[in-house]
């Protein structure tokens, strides 16, 4: 008996120290898969977080589709959806007229809102372990994953705010979404658009100081233009301001863009054969290898099967040249090589260069843009107090697109409007410009006068059932 | 002594020495006086004893039993008193007697020191031999005489033995683990012995072995079944565990209809239902090679976890035992993979003797089963292809171009062309399985050394699977400590038919003769080339593939070494590690030649031309050990209660990772090797995948029994897994269990009915883990294939639920095992409850969050069911009688989802949404959706209820959810029609023993399940007749004309307009009976032949297998594979 008392003394005293040790045992580490806090293990690690962020948002869901290409340039009437293919026009005939109900529309929706969030929640996932983990960053690195952070966030949000709320213009108190600023499975609650958007320029404001030393334009690193670099917060802060309808400083802001000089306007003339979406330009762009690829697939046939093919995203001649272009042959952005007649039908070439031998040194296809100089110079010329000084921004883009100089009398805002159809066709960000100004028509489009609401997307059901709204 | 004394005295005896039979003689009345006269050479005791009756007025209660009546002496009493006559009758006999009133009771004389002492010398010998039912010599059984402790052997490797008895009224006892104890009285004047153990059921009732350590069963209160090997290998020739379904109606087979008879589909197992709603992952995903049924029971071999792979090669011969755990009492030990039950198995040990050597050899003729199929010949396809106007056209010049075509047909089949293509691919296989064991060793160090070879082709040519096994066992045991080392190599290579899925042949049409060279002659039956050259219409041959080097093969091998100890300190208190460690390496080839008819659209002007072929590699390599460290207490204090305590802790880590690699341009068929490849396949990337789980755990298990009536189990275990969230590392699970021998009270005793009456209830708490071992996690994952500039990124895989738990299954359950009039009749019935609550499964977020949905522990799923067994004795086997026995058992298990999460709700709608648009936009017929719906049974058939097809216009008509009525088909009216699983299935049988003979006939049965019968699908209804043969169904039952009252649609040319979506029309019973097995042995062990070949056993024995089946539903069984009838012939010699 007294053996035994002794044994099991031992075994309950061995048993109580494998259990502590065992907590330890029992947390595995993954081959195939990295878990998070081996990811946080180093500087590289976050570095590598940081760029899964823009991957994410290159998905067809985000920017790689729906919000350039896709609805959003169906939405702004960059195509005729009528002309195109049959599976285009089951899909887009919807999206065309803004009927978010439809079952071919609102899956669309709820993916861009879940793959939003989603880049914010990774940018969370940084932002939330990065303080913790600062000194494993040497330099400035840590200041510029956290800058970028911050700022991606502030894009992002800024982004989801103007699909989803009606435009600040309207300011109607209510709330539309949640600023996220933690990573989990908690929901945020909803916010106003006013403090979403001051949340967006608080982001951005933090954002701004941390990137004071970006080496934007420098040799060395990666291409700070594909990442949210100093100029890009400043560029985003310039939209915010004019979105928000204080002119004064979206042009204090632009000008400061523009005056940094660090992303200039190319020089009219400029051969854009091997850079057609002008990656100089852009103070923000994004990066998917196989863009071109998709883009191809999408602007020029689909289903080979068809008796007559056509593109799933396809614009008829007569409105590229006629209705968008306004027939200006010297315009670089009308002109071959960015327009091209391949297989049939006039395709726009922005990004595509199937026509150059791929070995071709220099291509500069794969980018998606966001952001770009030329936009600093609309929003200083929109927000210019007068037309002298508008023109001073408005002429030089028209110059660098090979278009003649607009004279003093001129209407500005109706010029603006047709330099964002030509300038950001198939971008995305004309839609976000008839949605600004909550204008009452959109160009081509078969709506005849928007509705107020038509701007707004809904808010996906599983957002409303499953966050408690 | 007063008559109720004597009455008392006589019961007594009667009562506790069997043996003794009582004489009671009458003395004469008309002699008086107390002397008697008699002489006479060499007397009887009869003689003797008639001659005092006669003479005298006393009786004489005597023993018989006890004085040989053979024994005679010399007679000569003249006039000599009772006591001279009794001294001299009982001399030398150890027997004294006294006289009481007037009776004279013999008695066994006290024995004086002197007599023990020359008990010792004056000794009989006897030999003998022992040996099991089937005649095989038992080494290593105990002998003893009766009472008499010194007197002892153990029989040596031939089951030989010799002891000393006194005198022929000794009684020899044998016994030997397993077996029932035997008692052996001695004629007069014997001095062989030949001794044959009967297999003690009652054994395998007495003892409960749980893989972690053998409890009574007795008083044990959770529920298990054990099987001998033996007796499992007479029900099935397959393999193991096919007999144990029989057996015990817990343990359920699910008919798997697609893999048929496949060698190298693995069974799919529930025992009492499934507790997951978690789906399997499809075949070709790299996951599925890791997490395969989450439903499967655990299965132990040798106390140590195993794959359901490595039982199903495991050679059967090797098994000595199979216990179930079906309930969460018994199974609790287990901790986190309890919730499914327990299959524990114990392969043989080795017997102690002269080397031995023991071959068994199995034949089995597997037969092709096509009952099943009803497919149309040459003729009436031709008539009905006709009919629905497959020859004619309203477009002139095709009108005629179809004709040519049907003239054509018709000509091959005037011309006598009838091919039987479903027996093309098929062969009679015949299956070899040798096992050559040898073992031996004394008491102290035994050893065996085993070699199995399994060759199991399979019934489609070329199909196979062939296992070579060996092992070597070590066994050392001082009294004090005991070793034992196991190795186990096995080998296993699966082989697929090159020859596709049976399907095609089922197919193919019968008008079209196999061409040459059975089959290898040409890729097509038809072909129709247009004066360009182009190929304008083909009908595949399906057999052209098989004669190409079209492989897809898949083996492992795998190392295992088991290691345990056993240090018996005290009496009461036993310690025992074990150490475990297996590696097994596995790997898989897919090779498509270039020539292969998949190919046969790319032509040589094509790009992809020289991209044909494809192989596919495939490379797992896991490493796994395993240790345990337990101290077992046992005690009795006092008379009545009786103690067990067992406690120690277990840890177990496994790895693994797989990896695959694609490649593709194969230019020669024979080169199936990756170096001979053009390039890797396009777009695709090599795929790997790993695997670490570790889990720890404690155990504590106690029991308590008062004077073997009142019992009491309690277990508890604390599980400790990586697969579970960072804040729930440890599940704690614990069982508690009360019982109750009736039988060893006093009331029911004197009932004289119940041999064993017990009753036993137990709560528990199991789990389960059987899931991804990382989705607790939040995880990164390189994107390689979206490369950002120059960077990778890396990117969040899912959001990790650090609150992610075990699947708890809650399990109630009432037992009462009866033994009824001797045992000839036993009952064992049980009732369960098992509720399944922290269901793992996706749960819908906020998409606010940036995820859809994460892991949770959400819904609850419900079991409850009854089992019933019951065995009768009908002849009880006394000697050179037959032993005749019956059995046959029930099970029902009803499943029903509780509750489910809003993830898997809005699964359903995706998934219906999804089938109403396979429905209209792509034209297609639908099968039952595997959706899952609170209220329901995890296998519910859902379909859209049916009123049949309309008389007038050959349409069906369908009832919606709202109750009105339609044609058109509504995936989202879909409601649940009937459940797949029976209501009640078992098995029943019959055994038989005879001399040396045995006979065993078993079936199976059940009833109340549903099957949608998706020949009528594909065969009947929705029949593509331009490319198919059709079911002769499809010839006779079709709707034609307005006011037919048919069961099936009005076939119709226009692209799908025949479809048919799920619908309650197609489901129906499936009630069904088999005759699972036949087996007839015969073991001859006494046969002098024999005895001369210096052979100790020879058994041989046939079965059959898979009979004959009645079922109320005509399908086609075994789609991808057929099903086979086996023919087996067994031998088992051991020298």
């Amino acid at each position: 008996m007294n053996l035994f008392k002794k044994v099991s003394l031992l075994m309950m005293l061995g048993s109580g120290l494998t259990l502590t040790a065992c907590n330890k045992w029992l947390d595995v580490q993954p081959k195939t898969e990295l878990k998070q806090e081996e990811l946080f293990y180093s500087e590289r690690g976050f570095y590598e977080a940081m760029t899964g962020a823009y991957v994410t948002m290159t998905d067809n869901a985000a920017y790689g589709r729906e919000l350039t290409i896709g609805v959003l340039s169906v939405m702004a009437s960059d195509y005729s959806v009528t002309s195109s293919s049959p599976q285009a026009v089951e899909f887009l005939k919807y999206v065309e007229v803004f009927d978010y109900e439809r079952n071919q529309f609102k899956p669309i929706i709820n993916q861009i809102w879940l793959n939003q969030y989603n880049t914010i929640a990774q940018v969370n996932a940084i932002l939330e372990n990065i303080d913790a983990k600062k000194h494993l960053f040497k330099g400035d690195n840590y200041s510029l994953v956290k800058g970028e952070a911050l700022a991606l966030r502030a894009y992002i949000h800024f982004d989801l705010l103007r699909l989803f709320a009606p435009a600040y213009a309207v300011k109607d108190g209510l709330k539309y979404m949640p600023y996220v600023t933690r990573y989990g499975e908690k929901p945020t609650s909803f916010s106003d658009i006013e403090t979403i958007v001051n949340a967006v320029l608080k982001d951005l404001n933090e954002a701004e100081v941390l990137l004071k030393n970006d080496p934007v334009g420098g040799l060395v690193g990666s291409d700070r233009q594909l990442r949210m670099n100093l100029y890009a917060v400043k560029g985003l802060k310039a939209r915010i301001y004019l979105y928000k309808g204080d002119k004064p400083l979206a042009l204090a802001t632009a000008k400061e863009v523009i005056d940094a000089k660090k992303i200039r306007l190319m020089v009219s003339g400029a051969n854009i054969n091997l850079d057609r979406t002008f990656h100089a330009e852009h103070l923000f762009s994004l990066f998917k290898e196989k863009h071109e690829a998709d883009v191809l697939y999408w602007l020029t046939v689909q289903g080979s099967g068809a008796a007559n093919p056509t593109p799933y995203y396809y614009t008829i001649e007569s409105k590229i040249s006629g209705n968008i272009f306004e027939n200006q042959p010297t315009d670089v952005r009308f002109k071959m090589p960015m327009m091209m007649m391949y297989l049939g039908n006039l395709t726009p070439h922005k990004y595509l260069y199937q026509d150059v031998p791929s070995s071709t040194p220099g291509i500069r296809r794969s980018y998606i843009p966001l952001m770009r100089i030329s936009e600093m110079y609309y929003i200083a010329a929109e927000a210019a107090p007068d037309v002298t000084t508008a023109l001073l921004y408005l002429n030089p883009v028209l110059s660098s697109r090979g278009l003649p100089a607009l004279g003093a009398t001129a209407n500005i805002q109706t010029e603006i409007r047709k330099e964002y159809r030509k300038e950001f066709f198939t971008e995305g960000q004309t839609f976000f410009y008839y949605k600004r100004l909550n204008a009452a028509h959109i160009d081509d489009s078969p709506v005849t006068v928007m509705k107020p609401e038509m701007y707004v997307l809904p808010l996906p059901e599983d957002e409303k059932i499953f966050g408690g709204r | 002594m007063n008559e109720t004394d004597k009455r008392k005295w006589i019961m007594r005896i009667n009562l506790t020495t069997i043996f003794l039979i009582f004489t009671l003689m009458q003395v004469s009345a008309a002699s008086f006086g107390q002397r008697v006269t008699f002489k006479k050479q060499n007397a009887t005791l009869e003689n003797i004893i008639r001659e005092i009756r006669k003479q005298t007025n006393y009786d004489v209660l005597i023993p018989t039993a006890r004085i040989s009546t053979a024994v005679k002496i010399n007679a000569d009493f003249n006039n000599a008193t009772l006591d001279e006559v009794m001294t001299k009758v009982l001399e030398g006999r150890n027997l004294s007697y006294t006289m009481e009133a007037n009776m004279i009771i013999v008695k066994p004389k006290e024995k004086s020191v002197v007599d023990k002492v020359m008990d010792y010398f004056v000794a009989i010998e006897i030999k003998g031999k022992v040996t099991d039912e089937d005649g095989n010599p038992i080494p290593g059984a105990s002998v003893r005489v009766k009472g008499a402790a010194t007197r002892a052997a153990v029989t040596n490797s031939n089951g030989e033995f010799k002891i000393t008895v006194k005198d022929y009224q000794d009684i020899i006892l044998v016994s030997y683990v397993g077996y029932n104890t035997r008692e052996v009285k001695l004629k007069e004047g014997q001095t062989t012995v030949n001794v044959r153990l009967e297999m003690s059921e009652n054994k395998m009732k007495d003892v409960v072995i749980t893989g972690i350590s053998e409890r009574k069963k007795e008083i044990y209160t959770g529920s298990s079944t054990t099987f001998s090997g033996k007796d499992l290998m007479k029900l099935s020739s397959s393999n193991i565990l096919q007999g144990l379904g029989l057996l015990d109606p817990s343990f359920r087979i699910i008919d798997n209809n697609l893999a048929g008879s496949d060698p190298n589909a693995m069974p799919n197992i529930e025992i009492r239902g499934s507790n997951t709603l978690a789906e399997n992952y499809p075949q070709g995903d790299l996951r599925s090679s890791f997490y395969g049924n989450p439903n499967l029971p655990l299965f132990i071999l040798d106390g140590f976890e195993t794959s359901l792979e490595r039982i199903i090669d495991l050679d059967m011969n090797r098994i000595e035992s199979l216990t179930l755990l079906k309930d969460g009492s018994a199974a609790a030990i287990y901790g986190t993979r309890s919730a499914n039950g327990v299959v524990v198995i114990v392969t043989k040990s080795p017997a102690a003797g002269k080397l031995r050597a023991t071959y068994a050899l199995s034949s089995n003729l597997v037969i092709p089963d096509l009952r099943d199929y009803r497919m149309l010949d040459a003729s009436r396809l031709l008539e009905l292809e006709q009919k629905t106007g497959l020859y004619s056209s309203t477009v002139m010049g095709e009108h005629i171009n179809r004709q040519d075509l049907y003239n054509d047909r018709l000509g091959m089949v005037k011309s006598g062309v009838n091919s039987y293509w479903l027996s093309q691919p098929l062969k009679t296989a015949l299956e070899q399985r040798h096992s050559l064991n040898l073992d031996g060793g004394d008491q102290t160090f035994k050893y065996s050394i085993g070699f199995g070879a399994a060759g199991n082709p399979g019934v489609m040519k070329g199909s196979s699977r062939n296992t070579y096994q060996g092992n070597m066992l070590f066994h050392y045991n001082t009294g004090k400590f005991l070793f034992r080392n196991d190795l186990q190599i096995t080998n296993t290579k699966g082989t697929n038919s090159p020859y596709g899925s049976f399907e095609s042949y089922a197919n193919a049409k019968p008008y079209f003769a196999i061409p040459a060279n059975n089959g290898a002659e040409s890729p097509f039956l038809y072909e129709n080339v247009s004066s360009a050259g182009q190929r304008t219409a083909y009908v595949i041959n399906p057999l052209y593939d098989a004669h190409l080097n079209t492989q897809s093969v898949s083996q492992y091998t795998e190392i295992v070494n088991n290691f345990s100890a056993e240090w018996n300190a005290t009496g009461n208190l036993r310690f025992r590690a074990t150490a475990g460690f297996s590696k097994r390496m596995a790997d898989g080839k897919q090779f498509f030649p270039a020539d292969h008819s998949r190919y046969l659209n790319v032509l040589p002007s094509m790009a992809d031309y020289s991209l044909r072929g494809d192989l596919s590699v495939s490379n797992t390599k896991s490493t796994g050990y395993e240790g345990t460290l337990y101290a077992i207490y046992s005690k009795m204090l006092g008379q009545k209660h009786s103690l067990y305590f067992q406690s120690g802790f277990n840890i177990k880590e496994s790895v693994s990772n797989v990896s695959l690699v694609e490649a593709q341009g194969f230019p020669n068929p024979k080169l199936a090797d990756l170096a001979f490849a053009k390039q890797y396949a396009k777009n695709a990337r090599p795929e790997g995948l790993d695997n670490t789980s570790r889990l720890a755990g404690l155990l504590a298990v106690f029991n308590y029994a008062y004077d073997s009536k009142y019992f009491a189990d309690l277990s508890f275990k604390l599980d400790g897994s990586s697969q579970f969230g960072a804040n729930e590392k440890f599940a704690p699970i614990w069982s508690a269990g009360l019982g109750w021998n009736a039988h060893r009270e006093e009331f029911i005793k004197n009932l004289d009915v119940f041999s064993m009456l017990r009753l036993t209830s137990a709560i528990a708490e199991t789990a389960s883990q059987n899931f991804a071992p990382y989705q607790a996690m939040t995880k990164y994952i390189y994107q390689t294939d979206k490369i950002y500039d120059a960077d990778f990124g890396s990117v969040i895989l899912g959001l990790g639920n650090s609150n992610l738990k075990w699947q708890t299954t809650r399990q109630k359950k009432v037992a009462l095992d009866m033994g009824l009039f001797k045992s000839r009749v036993s009952i064992n019935a049980e009732y369960y409850w098992k509720n399944t609550s922290n269901l793992l499964q996706n749960v819908t977020l906020a998409p606010s969050t940036g995820f859809s949905s994460f892991m949770d522990n959400i819904g609850e799923v419900r079991n409850n069911g009854y089992e019933i067994r019951v065995n009768l004795v009908l002849m009880p086997g006394a000697k050179e009688q037959p032993r005749v026995t019956v059995w046959g058992n029930i099970g029902a298990n009803e499943n029903k989802i509780v509750k489910i999460s809003d993830a898997m709700k809005q699964r359903n709608k995706t998934i219906l949404d999804a089938m109403q648009s396979v429905y209209d936009i792509d034209r297609l017929s639908t099968m039952p959706p595997n959706i899952f719906t609170e209220g329901s049974s995890r296998s519910a058939i859902y379909a859209l209820p049916s009123l049949g097809i309309d008389p007038a216009t050959g349409r069906e008509i369908f009832v919606y959810r709202d109750g009105t009525i339609g044609n058109d088909w509504r995936a989202a009216d879909q409601v649940v029609i009937a459940d797949e699983r029976a209501r009640i299935s078992g098995g029943f049988g019959a055994t038989f023993n005879y001399k040396g003979w045995d006979a065993v006939v078993a079936g199976s049965y059940s009833r109340g399940g549903y099957a949608y019968n998706f020949t009528l699908r594909s065969k009947v209804e929705d029949i593509d007749i331009r490319n198919n043969n059709v079911d002769e169904r499809a010839y006779y039952d079709k709707w034609a004309n307005p006011g037919d009252e048919a069961k099936y649609s009005a076939h119709s040319f226009v692209n799908g307009s025949t479809r048919v979506g799920s619908t309650s029309r197609f489901v129906q019973k499936n009630n069904y009976l088999t005759i699972s097995a036949i087996t007839l042995g015969y073991s001859l062990n006494q046969n002098e032949l024999i005895k001369r070949l210096k052979i100790q056993n020879l058994r041989f024995s046939v079965s059959m297998n898979e009979l004959a089946r009645f079922s109320t539903i005509a399908i086609e069984r075994g789609t991808q594979y057929p099903f086979a009838q086996r023919i087996s012939f067994g031998a088992n010699v051991t020298f």
